[in-house]
């Protein structure tokens, strides 16, 4: 019978020192699926900033074209009356402008000061200064008199009330059309471009 | 050696989801641009009705949807003006004595999507008098 407590054999201590041990291609096996993982997860977080990014910005210019095209055809909609210059019927008759006037067919009346008291009639332009949209409110008096009058009325001196930008990243503006209006707006940045369009029935000429 | 692979492996399948969830997030985008464009061209078609006098609002089926010019040629519109009844608001291409003073005028853009389509609707009612 042999005594428990006595030392292992010396073969016996070399088999459980090597199996303490890793070998060189378990490591290296180990080592090289660390690094797919590794690369994997950061491909996938650069494919979901990227990802980001691009939604983003997509989002951002959809948002934009939205806003502006919806405030345009809102007001014009409502307008009472178009100023010259006469706009083309389409654009292939004639360059359309990337700018509009018209009164205002939403003022609300009494108007505060710095316009006159009796200011009911405003005009309202769209225009595009690089690529922001700008709203900008006018109104013609006559001197010695507080009211606001026609812009067609003798000696009458136009004065800008208010000068606002209302949306960015606008590349292009058109309008065109003689009883319908169509918008046909480009919204744009470094990487994407995208065109909107609608038509607007001016119901109050 | 079998865990280790087993265990690579259900990663992949996460990892692999993960991605497709960020290419999925791109086309809601494309589609909510898409439903934008389309919601706009819907309201000035609808528009371009109305500036029509009552009369020269043809009632009749839709035909089949036509194709936009450029640059919208993805997109098809299609347009349906009816009789409506003011009472019982039932739109028919036939006249009679209850429906001929209203027409109910609908405008439809469609657009391609995956393998199928997608499509806008808006309605009005344009009164004779």
């Amino acid at each position: 019978m042999k005594n428990p407590k006595s030392p292992p054999s010396p073969r016996l201590r070399r088999a459980s020192k090597k199996s303490k041990a890793f070998t060189l291609v378990e490591i290296l096996t180990v080592v090289f699926l660390g690094t797919v993982i590794i690369m994997a997860g950061y491909s996938v977080y650069q494919m979901s900033y990227q990802s980001y990014q691009k939604n983003s910005k997509n989002a951002e210019l959809t948002q934009n074209a939205r806003i502006a095209l919806e405030r345009m055809s809102r007001e014009i909609r409502q307008s009472l009356e178009i100023l010259p210059p006469p706009l083309p019927e389409n654009p292939g008759a004639g360059t359309p402008p990337s700018t509009i006037t018209f009164q205002d067919g939403h003022v609300i009346v009494p108007t505060q000061p710095p316009l006159p008291t009796n200011c009911e009639i405003q005009y309202v332009t769209y225009y595009l200064s690089g690529n922001e949209l700008h709203r900008k409110i006018t109104f013609y008096t006559l001197t010695g008199y507080d009211e606001c009058v026609l812009w067609s009325a003798e000696n009458a001196q136009e004065q800008v009330y208010r000068d606002q930008i209302k949306a960015e990243k606008i590349s292009s503006l058109q309008f065109w059309g003689i009883n319908t209006i169509t918008i046909h707006l480009t919204a744009s940045d470094n990487s994407s471009s995208f065109q909107f369009e609608t038509k607007v029935y001016p119901r109050n000429i | 050696m079998i865990e280790l692979l087993l265990a690579v492996f259900v990663l992949e399948i996460g990892l692999l989801g993960v991605a497709g969830f960020y290419f999925y997030s791109l086309q809601i985008t494309k589609t909510a641009r898409n439903e934008t464009i389309a919601s706009n061209l819907a309201a000035g078609f609808l528009d371009e009705e109305l500036a029509q006098n009552f009369d020269n609002l043809v009632v009749g089926p839709p035909g089949n949807p036509t194709d936009l010019e450029s640059p919208f040629n993805n997109f098809q519109k299609q347009i349906d003006i009816a009789y409506i009844d003011s009472a019982t608001l039932t739109p028919s291409y036939t006249q009679t004595e209850a429906n001929q003073y209203m027409k109910k005028i609908t405008v439809t853009v469609f657009w391609p999507y995956e393998t199928g389509e997608r499509s806008f609707q808006i309605a009005t009612i344009k009164a004779k008098h």
